[in-house]
C-alpha cells in the first residue's frame, strides 16, 4: 500500500497548543512520524536575563497556563535559598494550597481533553464544569483564574479569612464528590474502556531511558514523586499517598490523574484545616548574593527543574528551566510507530502535553 | 403535485422538521452534559449564516462534481421524505417503495464518500475510506433490520406495513431485536456519536466535508438533519405501526411521541459513549450484528405461517 | 557518610584527575565540575554503579568566555556533572547512546549555544524557525552584545 504523509499541527483539532507532527501512514497505520517545536517559543529564558528578580517572577509564570503557580513557587524557592530569605509557615501552607489547586485544575482539564478526542464529549463537558469550582478559589484568593500572581519572593501576597475557610472546604468536600462521579462514569464506559486499554503503554524501561516523569512515569510502576521525595513547601506535614499503578496504558494515566487529583484535594481539606496564624510574606531584598542553586519540585505533568545563577546583582545570569513533558515529546514517535491513526489522539493526549512548558 | 413537492411531505414540512429535530437533538444532548443548549432558531440561524459564508474549493478539484455531491444528497433524502407516511398520513405509496427509500437513504453515505474521494484532502481521503468501510459494518444489519417488518407483514409498502400493524400487533414487540438492530444502524448512517468515525474531529479534522464550505457544507448538514427525521419516521412506521390508532388527533399526538422518544434515545446515546475506532466497529458489524440479523430474519421465516 | 559522599569518593578515586571541584548547593544539590572529555564515561560509570539514571536536564550557559553545561541527574538527591568548553572547540560526546532521552535536550543546546553533540545529525531545527541559518546562537553572550547595539 502507497504511503502517505498527515500533517497534524500546528492548528488542528487534536491539539490545544501549536505542535505539529508529521505522520507518515500505510493505510491506517502510522509508520513513522516526524516532531516540530517552536512554535510558541518565547525565548523566557533570554528574556529573564534582563529583568530583576522581581519582575521574573512574573514572567516565568508565563512559561505555562496551566500550572503557572508552580513555576512561580520552584522559582520563588530558588532565589529565596540564594538570598538567604525564610518564608513564613503560613506562607508556604498558602503557597502549597495553590499547587495542589492547580494540581486538580490541571489533571481535570486533561481528563476533558483526552474524552474530547475520544468524542466523549460529555466527560470533557463535565470535567471542565467541575474544574470552575477550582478556578472560583483561586480567583476569589488572588484575582486571577489561571496567572494568579500569588507568589512574591519572600511568600505569597494572599491570604485568607475564616470564611472563605469555610466556604473553600465545602466547595472542595462538593469538588471531591464530582470527582468521585467522573471516575465512575470513566470506570463503566465500554467504549472508552475500548479506546483506552493497551494504547499508548510504555514500560518502566523506557520510563526510565527517556527520563520520563509524573503522572505518565507512575501509570507505568515507577515511583517517583518530588514532593516525598525531596519534601519542599512543607509537604512533609500532609497526610497524602503517592498513587502508582502498573498497566503503563492511557487507561491506567487516567484512572491516577483521577485518584490523584482526589489525592490533592486531601492536602488541600488538610491545609484548610490547621492553616497555622501569622505573616504571609517577608521582605526580600533586591540583590542577590552570587551563588548558583538547583531547585525542583512536583509540577502536575512531573518533575520541574530551576537552574539558576546568580552574579550578585539584581537580576539573574541565567535561568535554566527544565519542564516535565519535553522527555515525554521525545517518546512519542517511538509510541506512535505502528498504530492506528485513530489512536493517535489517545496517545498524544495521553502523554499530556504541554507546548508553551516545552517551548519556553 | 408541486404542493406534495414543496410543502407537504416535502421541502418545507420536512425543512422545518429537520430544524427542530436539531434543536431538539442539541438541546438535549446540552441538559445530558450539564448545558444550557442553544435557542430554537439556532440551527435556522445557522444554515442562513453558513450560506451567506464565503465558498472556497481546493485547486484541482472537480468543481461540478463538489457542487452536485451535496445536492445529489439533499434530494435523495427529500424523496425518501416523500414515501415516509407521516402520522398516518400517506400522499405516495406504491408496492415496493421500502427498497426505493432504503436505497435513497443508503445513498448520502456513498456521496459522503465520493465527497472525501474527490476533493483531494488528506483527511478527507482517510474520511472517505472510513466512511465505505462504515457502510459496510452498519448496513446490511439495517437492511436486513427493516426487512424483518416487511416480511412479517408480507408486503414492501411501507403505508401496508404500517397499516397492517394497526390492525395486528406492533413489530417491535415481535422483533425487539430487529429494532435495536435497526436503531443501531441509523446512528451509524447519521454518523452521529458514537459512530462519528469518518468525521472524528480530533482525527481528521471534519473527513469528508473538510474541504467543504459555504453553501455546500451547509446543504450537507441539511441533508443529514432531514436523513435524521425521514430515518425516525421510517423506524416508527415499520416497527410501531406508524402509531395509527382511530383517531386522527390521537395518531397525531402518539406518532409525535414516538418520534420524539426515537430522536431522544439518539441523542441519549450520543452524550453517553466514546466514539469507536473503525476497526472496532468493523468487528462490531460483523461478527455480532450480522449474525444476529440473520437469524433474526431465520427466526421470522420459522413462525412466519402463524401470521 | 550519605550516598552521594559515598559516590563522589568513589568518582574521585576512579576518575582521579578528571574532577576538578565538588560543591554543595542547598535543597540536597552537589555539582562536580569535570574534564569535558570524561563526561560520557562518566556518566556510563554513574547508569552503572549507581542509582542516578534521571537526566533532568542539560543546561547550557555562555558565561562570556566560555560555555558551561551542566547535567543535571537525580536520584532522590541531585547530583549535576559540571563542564567547560571553549568557543573554538564546542563539541562535546553524545551520550543519547546511553540515555535515549537526551536527544531533545542536546538538540536544544545546540540550537540554543551551538555546542556541536558527536552524532547531532538532525538537519531540521528542533525549536528555532526553518529559516534559520545554523551560524547566530540566541543564548550566546556575543548574540546578546549585538542585540542590545541594535536596541539601542
Amino acid at each position: 500500500m502507497s504511503r502517505f504523509t498527515v500533517p497534524i499541527g500546528p492548528q488542528h483539532p487534536l491539539l490545544k497548543e501549536p505542535l505539529s507532527f508529521q505522520l507518515t501512514l500505510e493505510g491506517e497505520e502510522v509508520v513513522d512520524s516526524v516532531i516540530r517545536l517552536g512554535y510558541v517559543h518565547r525565548g523566557i529564558e533570554r528574556l529573564s536575563e534582563k529583568r530583576t528578580y522581581i519582575q521574573n517572577v512574573h514572567l516565568v509564570e508565563r512559561v505555562c497556563g496551566i500550572c503557572s503557580h508552580v513555576h512561580t513557587t520552584t522559582y520563588c524557592m530558588g532565589v529565596e535559598s540564594l538570598a538567604g530569605v525564610t518564608v513564613p509557615v503560613r506562607g508556604l501552607y498558602l503557597r502549597t494550597f495553590f499547587c495542589e489547586l492547580e494540581r486538580i485544575h490541571s489533571h481535570l482539564l486533561w481528563l476533558g481533553v483526552l474524552a474530547k478526542n475520544l468524542g466523549f464529549d460529555t466527560v470533557f463537558m463535565y470535567a471542565w464544569r467541575d474544574r470552575e469550582i477550582v478556578l472560583d478559589i483561586m480567583e476569589e484568593l488572588s484575582g486571577g483564574r489561571v496567572s494568579h500572581a500569588a507568589n512574591v519572593i519572600g511568600g505569597v501576597r494572599v491570604d485568607i479569612n475564616d470564611s472563605q475557610r469555610k466556604t473553600m472546604t465545602v466547595s472542595l468536600k462538593s469538588l471531591s464528590q464530582k470527582i468521585t462521579d467522573l471516575r465512575n462514569i470513566v470506570e463503566h464506559e465500554t467504549n472508552f474502556h475500548a479506546r483506552t486499554r493497551d494504547i499508548g503503554t510504555l514500560t518502566a524501561e523506557q520510563i526510565r531511558q527517556y527520563c520520563i516523569v509524573g503522572p505518565i512515569a507512575r501509570a507505568s510502576n515507577v515511583d517517583v514523586d518530588m514532593r516525598r521525595d525531596v519534601p519542599y513547601n512543607l509537604y512533609e506535614k500532609f497526610d497524602f499517598s503517592v498513587i502508582t499503578r502498573s498497566e503503563g496504558d492511557v487507561w491506567a494515566r487516567t484512572t491516577l490523574r483521577i485518584q490523584e487529583a482526589q489525592e490533592s484535594i486531601k492536602i488541600c481539606l488538610q491545609i484548610l484545616d490547621s492553616l497555622p496564624p501569622g505573616a504571609v510574606a517577608v521582605r526580600a531584598k533586591r540583590r542577590v548574593p552570587p551563588g548558583e542553586v538547583i531547585c525542583r519540585s512536583e509540577a502536575p505533568r512531573g518533575e520541574l527543574l530551576y537552574y539558576i545563577q546568580s552574579d550578585g546583582s539584581d537580576r539573574p545570569a541565567r535561568i535554566k528551566i527544565r519542564t516535565p513533558t519535553l522527555p515525554s515529546l521525545a517518546i512519542l514517535p517511538d509510541l506512535l510507530r505502528g498504530i492506528n491513526m485513530a489512536d493517535v489522539s489517545a496517545v498524544v493526549s495521553g502523554v499530556d502535553l504541554c507546548i508553551a512548558c516545552v517551548d519556553r | 403535485m408541486s404542493f406534495k413537492v414543496l410543502v407537504f411531505p416535502g421541502f418545507g414540512f420536512l425543512f422545518c422538521l429537520a430544524m427542530l429535530a436539531e434543536w431538539i437533538d442539541r438541546r438535549m444532548i446540552a441538559r445530558f452534559q450539564g448545558r444550557v443548549g442553544p435557542p430554537v432558531f439556532q440551527p435556522l440561524a445557522d444554515f442562513i449564516k453558513l450560506l451567506g459564508k464565503e465558498d472556497l474549493l481546493p485547486t484541482g478539484v472537480n468543481e461540478k462534481l463538489m457542487a452536485a455531491l451535496p445536492l445529489i444528497s439533499l434530494a435523495a433524502c427529500l424523496t425518501a421524505g416523500m414515501y415516509i407516511p407521516v402520522a398516518g398520513v400517506s400522499v405516495n405509496n406504491f408496492e415496493g417503495d421500502l427498497i426505493v427509500v432504503l436505497f435513497l437513504l443508503s445513498l448520502p453515505s456513498l456521496l459522503y464518500f465520493l465527497a472525501g474521494w474527490s476533493s483531494i484532502g488528506i483527511y478527507s481521503i482517510l474520511g472517505g475510506n472510513r466512511a465505505l468501510l462504515q457502510f459496510f459494518s452498519y448496513e446490511v444489519p439495517f437492511l436486513l433490520a427493516l426487512s424483518g417488518p416487511a416480511i412479517l407483514n408480507s408486503s414492501w409498502n411501507i403505508t401496508d406495513i404500517m397499516v397492517n400493524q394497526s390492525t395486528s400487533i406492533w413489530a417491535i414487540f415481535v422483533l425487539p431485536v430487529g429494532f435495536m438492530l435497526a436503531f443501531f444502524g441509523l446512528i451509524g448512517k447519521l454518523k452521529r456519536d458514537p459512530l462519528d468515525i469518518p468525521k472524528a474531529q480530533s482525527e481528521i479534522v471534519a473527513g469528508p466535508l473538510t474541504e467543504f464550505s459555504g453553501r455546500k457544507l451547509a446543504i450537507w448538514h441539511l441533508a443529514n438533519q432531514i436523513q435524521t427525521v425521514v430515518g425516525i419516521f421510517l423506524l416508527v412506521d415499520t416497527y410501531f405501526g406508524g402509531g395509527v390508532i382511530e383517531s386522527r388527533l390521537a395518531t397525531f399526538l402518539l406518532f409525535s411521541f414516538l418520534a420524539l422518544l426515537i430522536l431522544v434515545s439518539l441523542s441519549v446515546m450520543s452524550a453517553m459513549y466514546a466514539r469507536l475506532r473503525i476497526d472496532q466497529l468493523a468487528r462490531l458489524g460483523w461478527k455480532r450484528l450480522i449474525p444476529l440479523s440473520l437469524l433474526q430474519i431465520a427466526f421470522i421465516v420459522w413462525m412466519g405461517k402463524g401470521f | 557518610m550519605n550516598e552521594i559522599e559515598l559516590i563522589i569518593t568513589q568518582m574521585k578515586s576512579l576518575f582521579l584527575h578528571q574532577i576538578l571541584e565538588v560543591r554543595f548547593l542547598p535543597l540536597h544539590e552537589t555539582v562536580v565540575r569535570i574534564k569535558p572529555t570524561t563526561l560520557r564515561n562518566l556518566v556510563a560509570w554513574l547508569l552503572e554503579h549507581s542509582g542516578f539514571h534521571h537526566l533532568s536536564t542539560i543546561t547550557g550557559l555562555d558565561n562570556g568566555q566560555q560555555i558551561e553545561l551542566f547535567y543535571h541527574f537525580w536520584n532522590g538527591q541531585g547530583l549535576s556533572l559540571h563542564t567547560e568548553l571553549s568557543y573554538e572547540f564546542p563539541f562535546m560526546d553524545t551520550i543519547t547512546d546511553l540515555i535515549p532521552g537526551a536527544s531533545f535536550y542536546e538538540r536544544e543546546v545546540f540550537e540554543m549555544l551551538g555546542v556541536r553533540f558527536s552524532d547531532s545529525q538532525q538537519n531540521q531545527p528542533l525549536l528555532l524557525p526553518d529559516d534559520w541559518d545554523g551560524q547566530h546562537f540566541p543564548l550566546r553572550a556575543k548574540e546578546k552584545e549585538t542585540k542590545k547595539q541594535g536596541e539601542q
